[in-house]
């Protein structure tokens, strides 16, 4: 019998086997405010319920003093459940040890004695990466049924990325690595695919013969946050762009995969990625941008300066703990870029991502053509583009921008917004994106993490644009006020095509 | 309450309610109306009045989770039919309002509320329209020939109407019940037949992943195709009934004959399968037997009431698809009705 004929029409994902997961960096904000709140809300609704949590970190912490800092952070459980809340924290374990101690590791082994499924978290900053995995592999601790879960960011610029990924690949085989990025587990990406292919009207006009231009904006209106020794060694391009950005653009311009299957998902994925075009040669040459081709790919760093956010008054990034007094770190990147396929053929996408902007926001939007011939220009009333916005954060849901005719005699047009809400079309909040991704691993599903050639496909351009940053003329590192749309200059991208960044 | 069916003069009665129905939340810009007026499909319910605190419940259970139109027909009243309108909404913390609009047909004994041209206007345009029937099968039928509108999509309740019968007549009452539905919704009703599921056999759903994984292993696999004996202890008979009309649908199953413990089927290649259903044990369990290996199966140390919970009637709306193993049933309980009209 091939297949177990029972299985049919069942789709109840099955609650997985008994696992361990260590988590790397315990005593760290993420583990705090993220792994042991989305490990909490699958065990209250049910999704696991057989599995142990073994904390490893410097610290020299007991079991109490980690149960007792995770049981700050549980939520009241959804539904009820709360009364489970002692079991969830007896699961909990806590190993003191240095990542670079092998002794730590022989501990490790003992506990984890036994063949379960294992989930390595790395939570720890990426220079601890190397040492964990060899230790890790050293120990035997790679081999049988044991993932392990990769943080951002995965590498600095290209050649550190392929180091990384030797090195895991040393211990690890690909299937067992779960690089994450934890904006895939967002519902609403998620749902730019069944956007795009669970949709027969989208898919006809997503080219370019009728887009004219995409947007991809992540903005905040916060600062480093007491980040500033590691946002030294990031700025935007590495923290946002190389990861959030980029993911966005290679699902939105991606062909249709032939299954949804993880390895055609992301198969396609890369493609895109591989065919963005490199920058041209005055990449950074904003704000004097005179004489270079709008086909060329071209981008512009920015910093933010003192200014008011919400009302407050916010010192400037290099006033920031942390933070050298003359930093040439960016905080802002905003880039023009092509993709070099036949579907997207001279289509400008515009990517910005930016601390301390006006607001928090990240969206896509796809600008289409105007209709090719001006029937209504005689009443002074063009029509203005068609525009679909998948807004993912916040407000998440998508509006369609139309033109209709104004009442009255004459044929006068205005645009006007068909909109979609997840919160008003579903009551219910969309599981957190660690709650996702975790349960992804635990079962084994890498739709939503990234491979390696992802990653060295994507570090591939930013590294071109990270050299071209550091050999730009001083002065292209262009300050804006904190609270405000991000440097003027960033205009010039869009410029040559007659169009500007959608208002913040 | 009113007795005027006009349906322009409810939709307005929707929208004055709408109008004055909801908070937002602390620092969210008021939702309008329109907005408020959001929904993701129609939900029809026809109810006997006995059973509206059921109803209910279970539709409080969709309120802030799923926008909806709610048409209820509830049915038995003794008075002359009337109708109401209310609506109420949850705050999201997107800002966004959750709204259920509500029509309540209290339908009396001129039957004006179960009338097509007075519920059906209501019903929205171009969304989704499930029709919810927890009663018997019977009255559905009739209800459907009445109504002659189509539905995208019905929900039935065979624990209604099977629930508390005796465990030796639940099997013929299900495959009976299924068999009927079958000539309306099974595969011969159509090229495109509705779209029916039932509520009984939604909340089997974990427990039949239970049973699937146990053949899961390569080695457990080819057990299936040899089973001798199947022993179902400490579930409710109609629970046991379905199970064992999934098990017969998709093994191949046919010809049953009631025993002394339960049923007797044919397996595929000619091998009597035993099934002994439920006696009102203590415990449960479920067990496969074939010949020559150790039983497979699992259990624990009480019953279990494999209940519908609330969540039920939310995953048929959100599924409006059919439910492939569902369809096999109901084309299984035909041909055990063919056959046994044939023997």
């Amino acid at each position: 019998m091939e297949e177990n004929p029972l299985r049919f029409g069942l789709d109840l994902q099955d609650e997985p086997d008994p696992f361990t997961i260590v988590i790397f960096g315990a005593t760290g904000n993420l583990t705090r405010h993220r792994l042991i709140p989305a490990l909490w809300s699958l065990f209250s609704r049910k999704f696991i319920s057989d599995f142990r949590v073994i904390g490893f970190a410097r610290r020299p912490w007991t079991d109490e003093v980690f149960r007792n800092t995770a049981a700050e952070h549980l939520a009241p459980a959804p539904f009820g459940g709360d009364d489970r809340k002692a079991e969830f924290l007896s699961r909990l374990e806590y190993l003191a040890a240095s990542f670079d101690d092998p002794a730590g590791y022989d501990k490790l082994a003992e506990r984890l004695a036994g063949g379960q499924p294992v989930v390595f978290y790395l939570s720890t900053p990426p220079e601890s990466y190397p040492v964990i995995v060899k230790l890790l592999g050293d120990k035997g601790l790679a081999r049988g049924r044991r993932r392990i879960i990769v943080e951002k960011p995965f590498g600095r610029d290209l050649d550190s990325a392929r180091e990384l990924n030797a090195t895991l690949l040393g211990r690890f085989a690909e299937p067992q690595i779960y690089r994450i990025d934890h904006y895939l587990g967002k519902e609403t990406v998620q749902n730019l695919m069944v956007l795009r292919f669970g949709n027969s009207t989208f898919e006809p006009v997503w080219n370019s013969r009728y887009v004219h231009h995409v947007e991809i904006t992540m903005a905040e209106t916060v600062g480093v946050e007491g980040r500033g020794n590691y946002y030294e060694r990031a700025g935007a391009i590495r923290d946002i762009l190389q990861n959030h950005l980029l993911q966005l653009l290679s699902l939105v311009a991606m062909e249709p995969p032939s299954s949804l299957e993880p390895e055609a998902v992301r198969n396609e994925k890369v493609k895109v990625l591989k065919s963005i075009r490199a920058p041209g040669p005055a990449a950074s040459g904003v704000p004097s941008l005179d004489g270079v081709p709008s086909s060329d790919g071209v981008f512009l760093r920015g910093q933010y300066a003192s200014g008011t956010v919400g009302g407050e008054a916010v010192p400037g990034y290099c006033e920031e703990p942390g933070v050298a007094a003359d930093s040439p770190v960016e905080t802002y990147a905003a880039v023009r870029l092509f993709l070099d396929t036949w579907r997207w053929s001279g289509v400008p996408f515009f990517l910005r991502a930016g601390k301390r902007l006006a607001r928090r926001l990240t969206e896509i939007a796809v600008h289409f053509k105007r209709p090719p011939l001006d029937l209504f220009g005689v009443f002074r009333s063009r029509p203005q583009p068609n525009v679909l916005v998948w807004r993912i954060q916040p407000d998440e849901g998508m509006r369609f921008t139309f033109n209709s005719k104004i009442p009255g005699f004459l044929p006068r047009l205005t645009p006007v917004q068909m909109r979609f809400s997840y919160g008003g079309a579903f009551g219910e909040t969309s599981p957190d994106a660690y709650e996702r991704l975790l349960l992804d691993v635990i079962h084994g599903d890498p739709s939503l993490f990234t491979r390696n050639d992802e990653i060295e496909a994507s570090w591939s351009y930013t590294t071109r644009l990270l050299r071209a940053a550091e050999a730009s003329a001083p002065g292209t590192l262009r300050l804006y006020p904190a609270g405000t749309a991000g440097p003027a200059e960033a205009a010039l991208l869009l410029a040559p095509y007659g169009v500007t960044w959608r208002r913040l | 309450m009113s007795a005027s069916f006009d349906p322009a003069a409810i939709e307005r009665r929707i929208d004055e309610s709408l109008a004055v129905t909801g908070r937002p939340p602390e620092g969210a810009a008021p939702t309008t109306a329109a907005l408020r007026r959001s929904s993701l499909l129609t939900l029809v319910v026809v109810h006997p009045s006995e059973r509206q605190a059921a109803v209910a419940a279970r539709l409080d259970y969709l309120f802030g989770r799923r926008p909806l139109r709610i048409i209820r027909i509830e049915t038995g009243h003794s008075s002359p039919t009337t109708v109401d309108v209310s609506t109420r909404c949850l705050p999201h913390p997107s800002g966004d309002e959750v709204c259920f609009q509500e029509i309540v047909f209290y339908n009396g004994p001129d039957g004006r509320g179960l009338e097509a041209g007075v519920w059906s206007p209501l019903v929205i345009r171009d969304l989704p329209a499930v029709l919810l029937w927890p009663g018997e099968a019977a009255g559905l039928e009739g209800f459907l020939e009445r109504s002659d509108f189509e539905f995208d999509k019905f929900v039935i309740d065979l624990e209604t109407e099977i629930g508390r019968s005796a465990p030796r007549d639940a099997p013929r009452l299900v495959f009976g019940t299924l068999a009927r539905l079958a000539r309306r919704f099974g595969p011969k009703a159509g090229p495109a037949p509705p779209v029916i599921s039932d509520l009984a056999w939604r909340a089997l759903t974990p427990l039949r992943a239970r049973i699937a994984r146990l053949f899961d292993p390569e080695p457990a696999r080819p057990l299936l195709a040899r089973l001798e004996r199947v022993a179902f202890s400490g579930l409710p008979a109609l629970s046991a009934a379905l199970l064992v009309l999934w098990l017969a649908s998709r093994l191949g199953w046919s010809r049953w004959r009631s025993s002394k413990e339960g049923l007797v089927y044919k397996g595929p290649d000619g091998r009597a399968i035993d099934v002994k259903l439920p006696q009102g044990e203590a415990r449960f369990s479920i067990e496969f037997f074939a010949a020559g290996e150790k039983p497979i199966g699992f259990g624990r140390g009480e019953a279990w009431n494999v209940a519908c919970g609330e969540d039920c009637l939310l995953a048929e709306i959100d599924h409006l698809t059919p439910d492939p193993a569902f369809n096999e049933m109901l084309a299984a309980a035909a041909r055990f009705a063919g056959e046994a009209a044939a023997d």
